[in-house]
């Protein structure tokens, strides 16, 4: 460790524990708090940063001695620069905020899509998880995922679900944005595809629906949208004519269903579109209602 | 031991050649040991670590007959060079290539040390008499037969003829085929099965993806496991004397090297203990000789020496000694023999070469006739074998999903033919391969390849950026490709039958296929008869990679089906656009670029929205 990573580090933990008296703060006042903020315009460690902060810090969602699970997209064997999943950068950040809030463990998988261990390892996400402590863990095998009635659903009445969605305390979904060819486009809703077994059961039986009631498995607690480089066309992997765009932009927000809905609109769309979004609405797992809400906009 | 002969006295001229013959055997366990691991580790971790596979791919490469494999398709260059390094070193040395390279060798020592109790229990139970008596002494497999030697010259031109027109004959009969076929299976249940469950408690091991087919364990596993049964029963290294055509080779190689093992006459009482133990037949008590030709170089027989009469010393101009001459031999004036470095052995008495019996096959008019013989036999029996493996039946289909069709060879393979040609079966990719897309299975089994590795799209899918069934391939069967030539590499070519595609046919919203293909051959658009997007392929751009057979919901037919393609061909690949990032090999730094800042309609202004 040289002095300038030092300084990182106690400057890190400085500022972790001055957003999380600032979010003892804003519990006091919650209406103060917006409910989804975007930050434009920055690394994605300074993205993540700054919309932490904007939402009361991670002291507000992460408590002394909790388990959390950091749920990226890290479905594809491709590097970061592909933008095929979330930045391994703003995954690193999110963790160290876990853990500088006193989080006990933070647990990071996906049930991938390419092969795990290549996927793992290509995506970059399994070695900035490690490098800022989080455990990466598998999630290949049937054994890991337990079956889960879903109270409120028609289509998808019950699903295999990760344990470790199960049982941790905290769940925090950080996907990507992507234009996707089966879906339409993938953010905060669709990348839950990655913590059930069975995605088959899905593409057979109405996409839209099996995707907005996964969610039903377990809101939440925080959902922050990857938009640092986004892939417009080609997606979900990725081809080499893909259209990506380099929009250094990070969305949070409690309501997965507002995510997506702003996420539709970055792409230049009506979330109306995308089916599943105002099935998950109807649900009540959040609104797509964008008009409807308190949006701090943040550029760096 | 027999009780006869006395332990070399502290001061006695044998107790230095005793630790010494110690110490060579602890060296010989050591390097052997260390070359077998690498190995191992390339077999079992391959999937998982690029630096066991190259490890573990070089000691394979370095094998004899897969070298001269190499040498033949792809010329003498690199591991088509190693072949000549083992034969060089065999001819200065001995056969020590058996003793630490071939992982055949070592596994067969090892399992004749763990039967050395059960059979001396089995001895003591039927009381079996002492090695040194007639009737349960075994034949002398080797020193002054010329029929052994005729059958190694055979031996080892068919396995040289097979290496260079087919490897794929060698399949059977090449030790580090059968041995990795052996490893790779049990490694597969035992190594990958113990990953899947440490990964079910959320441990990841360096495993491959499991996988159990029990034929396919049977039949890769057996040739193996019978030659390491015969050893752990018998104690012998039979396979290596009497069948290998590696071992053959060598044996030719090293029928008079400069060093070698030896014993020393004078201190030898005949006690029978390194005959006993001798793996090949190589040592003679009663002729007091080891046969170099034949001596695997176990270097068990120093240490088991009781008056330390065997060292491993120069041989070559000492002539040599054999046991069905040594009787014969006139008494003659000792001859003074040149000091050896470290060797304080006494000098001994000769014999003329003419006078033994293997030495001289090529210098009788008869042996050389012989010989002859035996060399165009092989060679008549292996080249018109050749033909067996390519061109004259047809390449068989195999039912997957439902659909017979021609199965796709990895890339790399260039050609079935050429593929099935080249491929000793050893499963060496089928462990490399990530993803487990890379299978063998007995339904494509057809005389001579095994276990021919083929592309099974029923669970997984060919790794768009991986390469790693080439850097395994020993032989060059698969050849090693860049990641750029890799992603264009077409091995098949999928077929879409969009009356099954669930788009159509339950009228939902799918696009898994699409999603998946790595190449943009697919991608979702409007068809007729659906109000959804539904699957349009450009053949052009498909490389057969399998992933959207792979996740095709359809059911019982995938509506997107890969044929195998008997020559592999180039794929058209989609232009790279700008900040694309490194999608393909081919999108280097130069073509890429940085995509445009906020190029997003809306997106510099009221961004999230």
């Amino acid at each position: 460790m040289d002095r300038r990573e030092f300084l990182k580090i106690i400057g890190t933990a400085a500022a972790a524990s001055a957003f999380g008296l600032r979010g003892v703060e804003r519990a006091f006042a919650a209406e103060a708090l917006p409910d989804l903020v975007a930050v434009r315009n920055g690394e994605p460690a300074a993205l993540v940063d700054a919309a932490l902060a904007a939402l009361g810090g991670m002291g507000r969602f992460v408590t002394k001695g909790q388990t959390v699970v950091v749920k990226p997209n890290m479905g594809w064997a491709v590097s970061p620069e592909n933008g095929a999943n979330t930045n391994p950068a703003t995954i690193k950040r999110i963790v160290e905020h876990c853990l500088n809030a006193g989080a006990k463990k933070v647990y990071v998988f996906d049930n991938s899509c390419d092969s795990w261990r290549m996927s793992y390892s290509t995506s970059g996400i399994e070695k900035a998880a490690r490098d800022a402590g989080a455990e990466v863990v598998p999630a290949n095998v049937e054994g890991l995922y337990h079956k889960v009635e879903l109270k409120g659903a028609v289509t998808l009445r019950n699903v295999k679900v990760h344990e470790l969605i199960l049982e941790s305390d905290v769940f925090i979904n950080v996907p990507v944005l992507k234009n996707h060819g089966g879906a339409g486009m993938t953010a905060a809703l669709k990348n839950y595809m990655g913590l059930v077994w069975d995605r088959g059961y899905f593409h057979l039986n109405n996409l839209d629906a099996c995707i907005a009631e996964a969610s039903l498995v377990r809101k939440a607690d925080l959902t922050i949208l990857d938009m640092y480089r986004v892939m417009k066309s080609g997606g979900p992997r990725g081809n080499p004519s893909s259209n990506m765009a380099l929009l250094k932009t990070i969305a949070a927000s409690t309501d997965p269903v507002a995510i997506d809905a702003s996420a539709a609109k970055t792409l230049g769309f009506e979330p109306s579109k995308f089916g599943y979004i105002s099935r998950a609405a109807k649900l009540g797992l959040g609104t797509d209602k964008l008009e409807s809400l308190d949006i701090k906009r943040i550029v760096l | 031991v027999t009780g006869k002969a006395v332990k070399a006295p502290r001061d006695g001229p044998g107790f230095s050649s005793r630790l010494a013959a110690k110490r060579l055997m602890a060296v010989k366990v050591a390097v052997g040991a260390l070359v077998f691991c690498v190995w191992l580790l390339g077999v079992a971790g391959g999937a998982v670590s690029g630096a066991a596979l190259i490890a573990g791919s070089a000691v394979a490469r370095f094998q004899l007959l897969p070298s001269i494999a190499t040498a033949a398709a792809a010329g003498l260059s690199g591991f088509g060079l190693a072949w000549l390094v083992s034969l060089v070193i065999t001819a200065i040395a001995g056969r020590w290539y058996c003793a630490v390279a071939c992982p055949l060798g070592f596994m067969q020592d090892v399992s004749r040390a763990l039967g050395r109790g059960f059979r001396l229990r089995l001895k003591n139970v039927n009381k079996i008499s002492h090695p040194a008596d007639k009737k349960t002494r075994r034949k002398d497999a080797s020193a002054g037969s010329r029929w052994w030697a005729l059958w190694r010259v055979f031996l080892a031109l068919a396995g040289v003829a097979a290496a260079i027109a087919a490897p794929a004959l060698l399949s059977w009969i090449d030790p580090y085929a059968m041995a990795t076929r052996l490893a790779a299976s049990t490694a597969s249940v035992v190594w990958d099965g113990l990953g899947e469950a440490a990964a079910g408690f959320m441990i990841s091991l360096p495993a491959s993806p499991f996988r159990f087919d029990p034929l396919w364990l049977a039949l890769a596993a057996l040739p193996g496991l019978v030659v390491l049964a015969f050893s752990f029963a018998s104690g012998r290294r039979s396979f290596c004397a009497a069948l290998c055509p590696a071992g053959a080779l060598l044996s030719l190689a090293g029928s008079r090297p400069l060093f070698g093992f030896r014993i020393e006459p004078e201190l030898c009482t005949s006690c029978g203990a390194c005959e006993r133990l001798c793996p090949t037949g190589a040592a003679s008590s009663s002729g007091k000789a080891i046969d170099t030709s034949t001596c695997v170089s176990c270097a068990e027989c120093g240490p088991a020496c009781p008056v330390g009469a065997i060292s491993y010393t120069r041989v070559a101009g000492l002539r040599r000694r054999v046991s069905s001459t040594a009787a014969r031999v006139p008494e003659a004036p000792a001859e003074p023999r040149k000091p050896v470095s470290g060797s304080t052995a006494p000098s001994s008495k000769l014999v003329p070469e003419s006078a033994t019996g293997k030495a001289s096959l090529l210098m009788t008019r008869r042996g050389f006739i012989a010989t002859g013989s035996v060399g165009l036999a092989a060679a008549a029996l292996t080249l018109p074998a050749a033909g067996l493996t390519t061109g004259n039946g047809p390449v068989a289909e195999l039912s997957m999903h439902g659909v017979r069709r021609l199965w796709a060879a990895p890339p790399g393979a260039v050609s079935l033919d050429r593929y099935l040609k080249l491929c000793i079966s050893c499963g060496l990719c089928v462990r490399a391969c990530p993803s487990g897309v890379l299978r063998q299975t007995v339904a494509l089994w057809r005389f001579p390849a095994v276990l021919v590795p083929y592309m099974d799209y029923s669970r997984a899918f060919c790794q768009f950026d991986c390469v790693a069934c080439g850097d395994a391939c020993p032989t060059g069967a698969i050849q090693r490709l860049t990641t750029a030539a890799k992603t264009v590499t077409a091995v098949g070519k999928s077929k879409l039958d969009l009356k099954v595609c669930i788009v159509v046919e339950k009228g939902t919203r799918c696009g898994a296929c699409a999603e998946h293909c790595p190449t943009g051959a697919l991608s979702m658009g409007s068809i007729l008869g659906s109000e959804f997007p539904g699957p349009l392929l450009d053949e052009t751009l498909c490389i057969g990679c399998g992933a959207c057979e792979t996740v095709c919901p359809s059911e019982p037919v995938k509506a997107l089906v890969v044929r195998g393609l008997r020559v592999h061909e180039t794929a058209r690949s989609l232009p790279v656009r700008p900040g694309s990032g490194a999608q393909t090999g081919a999108a280097d730094a130069s073509q890429g670029g940085t995509p445009t800042e906020g190029s997003i309609e809306g997106g510099t202004e009221g961004f999230a929205f």
